[in-house]
């Protein structure tokens, strides 16, 4: 274990492991443990993996507004590493949020999707770590590790936007529910799966972020 | 409007939940076998 290679081996190893269990045990929650939701019924269980997903991708988000920052301001190569794996890794459950979201408004609201806050300040996120995952494959070499920090910073700042445009108009005007701010999750086997799920999302993406560190470091040689 | 199948829609959301996970995951790790597999052969030149 003193060799780091073989203690990093171990740490994904213990991640995956981890993750892969608590995600079994999360699906067993969703679809046994937890009951079904007296307005929306079975549908309701999207919203587990909906809000696990959108925390997951937020917090990527975050790892890659601080590693941007230090990038633009040392320009240590390891930095642009960790920023680019955490923004595909977040684009990756950025996406997942979109497309549940989308198929859980559909069966609750019999809409695919209508233009509030929330939906347009998510949907712009995701464009702009559209425009991140495109600007790294297709961007100049030279200046594609700045100009991914910089928009990758603009992608970041987005994330409170989406977090607090709930707010900015009355429930009654909105589609998307405002679940935890009412308060609204009373069975407590809503919260345990919500948590349970959560977590091993989050583990999951560690994980994810760590193999992606791995591929850009072997494909720039460093060892 | 017809209302939608609320089965099938929880079957097509979880579907491509693990759609997505699947193909990064496994993009992700036929890349490292790759690199690793070449990494090795390079040093076993040196």
């Amino acid at each position: 274990m003193d060799n780091p290679q073989s203690r990093s081996t171990f740490i994904d190893s213990a991640l995956l492991a981890l993750s892969t269990i608590l995600i079994a045990l999360s699906l067993y929650a969703v679809f046994v443990y937890v009951p079904n939701e007296l307005t929306m019924g079975a549908i309701q269980r999207i919203f587990y993996f909906h809000v696990g997903s959108a925390t997951a991708c937020y917090i990527s988000f975050g790892i890659v507004f601080f590693a941007a920052i230090l990038f633009l301001s040392s320009r240590k190569e390891v930095y642009d590493m960790v920023l680019l794996s955490a923004g595909e890794v977040g684009f990756m459950f950025c996406s997942i949020v979109l497309i549940s979201g989308i198929l859980w408004g559909h069966s609750a609201w019999n809409t695919w999707f209508r233009f509030e806050p929330r939906l347009v300040s998510f949907l712009v996120l995701w464009l702009i770590f559209l425009g991140f995952v495109l600007l790294r494959k297709f961007g100049e070499p030279g200046k594609v590790a700045a100009h991914s920090a910089i928009l990758g910073i603009l992608g970041a700042i987005t994330v409170p936007i989406v977090v607090y445009s709930i707010k900015l108009l009355p429930a009654a005007a909105q589609l998307h529910p405002q679940v935890l701010e009412n308060r609204g999750l009373r069975d407590p086997k809503f919260t345990q799966a919500l948590i349970l799920t959560t977590l091993s999302l989050i583990i999951f993406q560690f994980f994810l972020i760590r193999l992606r560190f791995r591929v850009e470091r072997l494909n720039r040689g460093d060892h | 409007m017809p209302q939608p199948d609320t089965y099938m829609e929880l079957f097509y959301a979880y579907l491509a939940v693990w759609v997505i996970i699947a193909v990064f995951l496994m993009s992700l790790s036929s890349k490292v076998t790759r690199l690793e597999k070449r990494s090795s052969k390079f040093t076993s030149n040196d």
